[in-house]
């Protein structure tokens, strides 16, 4: 099957950690996980037929270390940036990711924003047309979630996988191009099997939309 | 009633008490109202002694340790002599800087310059866990010393600064913020209206020609220095800040600023190393520099010091550095072989699993990569309720107890490392433990465009 690999982003405190329970929750349950089990925050989908492995990487309790940002995203195909829509400090966050991204990555990562804690929809502090016109500005797709309520968290993981492979059958193309670029031969969704074996029978497939 | 099952229940309480006395020790001392209940306790104990000759032993263990958590007997107690400190980097000291590291507490008095929009500046004296309405209070009084006009501290706000010009507004109930604050960051006090015009420090680091100190110094002496300082750092951290830092989220820390302090100089590594590597013009020195920077992690390895080793890693791996493909293509085939497996140890594929058995297969002393750790406990807290149905879910804490307790065996041995006394040996180490660092990303960008412009 082929492996997407995406990497959570944003501020402490903006809800990335429910964000990848909420959607592999079947995995767990609400009273006890272990370190172990939080290694496989994985998810496969079968999208038009396409089987995928998404391998969910979490950067909670590390967000200090801007200098960690790296070894994340370096070989990641989509990027969720989160913040949380009543804090307009987690949104500029956000920018500064989107800037790091880019300049590194190019266009070759789907990026996701993700304004978080709809539930909170009171006490907004990020207007959403500055959200979703700044999210179109730089090519990246804005949603709005509620780890809470569990609101918009399917779309948002299906959306963007099925954006990542899109991005990888172009980049075949250009590679079948002989355009491809030497540096870059690690980016892509790549047919590989290095991600953990299948795990218990909870990790479910979604249909396609 | 009071048989010997009655006993044997006051055992299993005193147990407790002695453990808990045992794990917290002096952070009580910051408590005064534990300090009250376990004097209390402890009267209740003593008058059961005299029912009891079972419970001789443990409470003679109690008094001695009541005692080194110099809890005893308030009254006449006398306060410990409180030292200030020169704190980490916003207060430097050369000669501080070579004495061997003790732990902060939040009672600590320490030196902090606090500046003004115009980059003047006073030092004031506080608390490490002053709140920011008494440092703006401290800030205040300095400024009427120096006859400022009266009126203007009314709207005196407390902001800090990032060399990239980042501006964060601290509200007045914060507390413990010095330890949090960004490595070239400042604080600055001002008037609201003054808070849009803030701008940030001038770089304290030029761009200098010709050798600096990093040209000079051996990558064995520069590991072991390191090695050396952050295990000092390491052992400073007691086992609760790490729960702290994770269960009380951002705001609501206290008690966590040797952790913090360990963060910030991963961070400081890490910067430093993308510094010295950008600050070289020419080409060929800076490909050796990068071999340099590849043994000193493999050195910092060897001395399973994986934290030294991680922020090296980190800092050859910073986006503007790895652009740097001219300088990278002149790196001898055996160093780039090297770097790959030092990146694929840090990968965090599988949740950091090639790093997860490096580790477990070292025996102590270990400095584990400490952020890692805290991402497992905050997965941990995050991932699990503390109460399910009003009832303590042990299991939860359980496992956060078993995560700490690797901490305690990464530390439960001694750390000797064989380093000489050259006559560099103080010079070196001086070196090590302050650098000079840029950490605004984007002037790193900036320079490394200006060595490399077309790369990648």
């Amino acid at each position: 099957a082929a492996v997407g690999r995406v990497v959570l982003l944003g501020e402490g405190c903006v809800g990335k950690t429910s964000l990848v329970l909420r959607y592999c929750e079947n995995k767990f349950n609400d009273k006890h996980i272990t370190t172990l089990q939080a290694s496989f925050l994985t998810k496969k989908l079968n999208i038009g037929g396409k089987r995928v492995n998404l391998a969910i990487w979490d950067t909670a309790g590390q967000e200090r270390f801007h200098a960690l940002g790296p070894i994340y995203y370096r070989d990641s195909n989509g990027a969720i940036l989160v913040y949380d829509i009543t804090d307009e400090d987690s949104f500029q966050k956000v920018k500064n990711w989107v800037k790091e991204l880019r300049k590194m990555l190019g266009n070759e990562i789907c990026l996701c924003i993700v304004g978080n804690k709809i539930d909170l929809e009171k006490e907004r502090h990020v207007s959403i047309q500055e959200a979703e016109s700044y999210a179109e500005s730089v090519g990246a797709k804005h949603y709005h979630t509620s780890a809470k309520q569990n609101k918009g968290i399917e779309e948002l993981f299906l959306d963007l996988c099925k954006r990542m492979i899109e991005t990888a059958q172009v980049d075949e193309r250009a590679k079948g191009n002989g355009s491809s670029q030497p540096g870059t031969a690690r980016r892509g969704v790549q047919i590989i099997d290095d991600e953990p074996q299948a795990q218990t029978s909870g990790g479910g497939c979604c249909s396609s939309g | 009633m009071e048989g010997p099952e009655g006993l044997g229940r006051k055992q299993a309480c005193l147990a407790m008490l002695l453990h808990f006395l045992d794990t917290y020790q002096g952070l009580l001392q910051e408590e005064e109202g534990a300090g009250h209940i376990i004097k209390d306790l402890y009267l209740l104990i003593m008058k059961d002694e005299s029912l009891y000759q079972g419970l001789r032993e443990d409470t003679l263990r109690l008094h001695q340790l009541v005692e080194t958590v110099e809890l005893k007997i308030p009254e006449e107690s006398q306060p410990p002599s409180k030292q200030v400190k020169p704190l980490f980097r916003h207060f430097r000291r050369i000669d501080s800087c070579l004495q061997t590291r003790v732990a902060f507490r939040g009672s600590d008095e320490i030196f902090c310059r606090v500046y003004m929009p115009d980059h003047s500046y006073v030092t004031i004296r506080s608390r490490l866990s002053a709140s920011v309405q008494d440092i703006l209070g401290s800030v205040t009084e300095k400024l009427q010393y120096s006859e400022e006009p009266a009126g203007r501290e009314d709207s005196l706000i407390l902001v800090a600064v990032a060399s990239s010009g980042e501006k964060v507004l601290l509200q007045p109930t914060e507390d413990c913020v010095f330890t949090t604050l960004g490595i070239n960051s400042h604080l600055f006090a001002c008037t609201r209206d003054s808070y849009e015009a803030l701008v940030p420090l001038p770089e304290e680091i030029q761009v200098s020609p010709g050798d600096t100190e990093i040209h000079r110094v051996e990558p064995e002496d520069v590991a072991n220095h390191l090695t050396a300082f952050h295990w000092e750092l390491f052992r400073c951290v007691h086992e609760l800040e790490f729960v702290d830092y994770v269960f009380h989220g951002e705001r609501g820390r206290r008690e966590t600023a040797n952790l913090e302090l360990l963060l910030q100089r991963c961070s400081e590594v890490t910067h430093w190393v993308a510094t010295e590597v950008l600050l070289c013009e020419a080409p060929g020195k800076r490909a050796q520099l990068l071999k340099k920077f590849i043994k000193i992690a493999a050195l910092c390895k060897q001395n399973q010091d994986l934290l030294s080793f991680y922020a090296v890693v980190m800092g050859l791996d910073n986006a503007a550095v790895s652009r740097l493909r001219l300088t990278w293509e002149k790196l001898p085939g055996k160093f780039k072989n090297l770097f790959r497996k030092f990146e694929n140890l840090t990968d965090p594929c599988r949740n950091h699993k090639s790093y997860r058995e490096v580790i477990s297969k070292m025996k102590p002393p270990v400095i584990p990569f400490v952020p890692l750790i805290l991402k497992d406990l905050t997965f941990l807290h995050e991932g699990s309720k503390t109460l399910v149905d009003g009832l303590v879910n042990i299991e939860k804490l359980h496992s956060v107890a078993e995560k700490v307790r690797t901490i305690r065996k990464y530390r439960s041995r001694p750390l000797c490392l064989d380093m000489e006394a050259s006559p560099h040996h103080l010079q070196t180490k001086a070196y090590v433990r302050q650098f000079q660092v840029i950490d605004n990303q984007n002037l790193l960008f900036e320079l490394s465009y200006k060595l490399e412009a077309n790369s990648q």
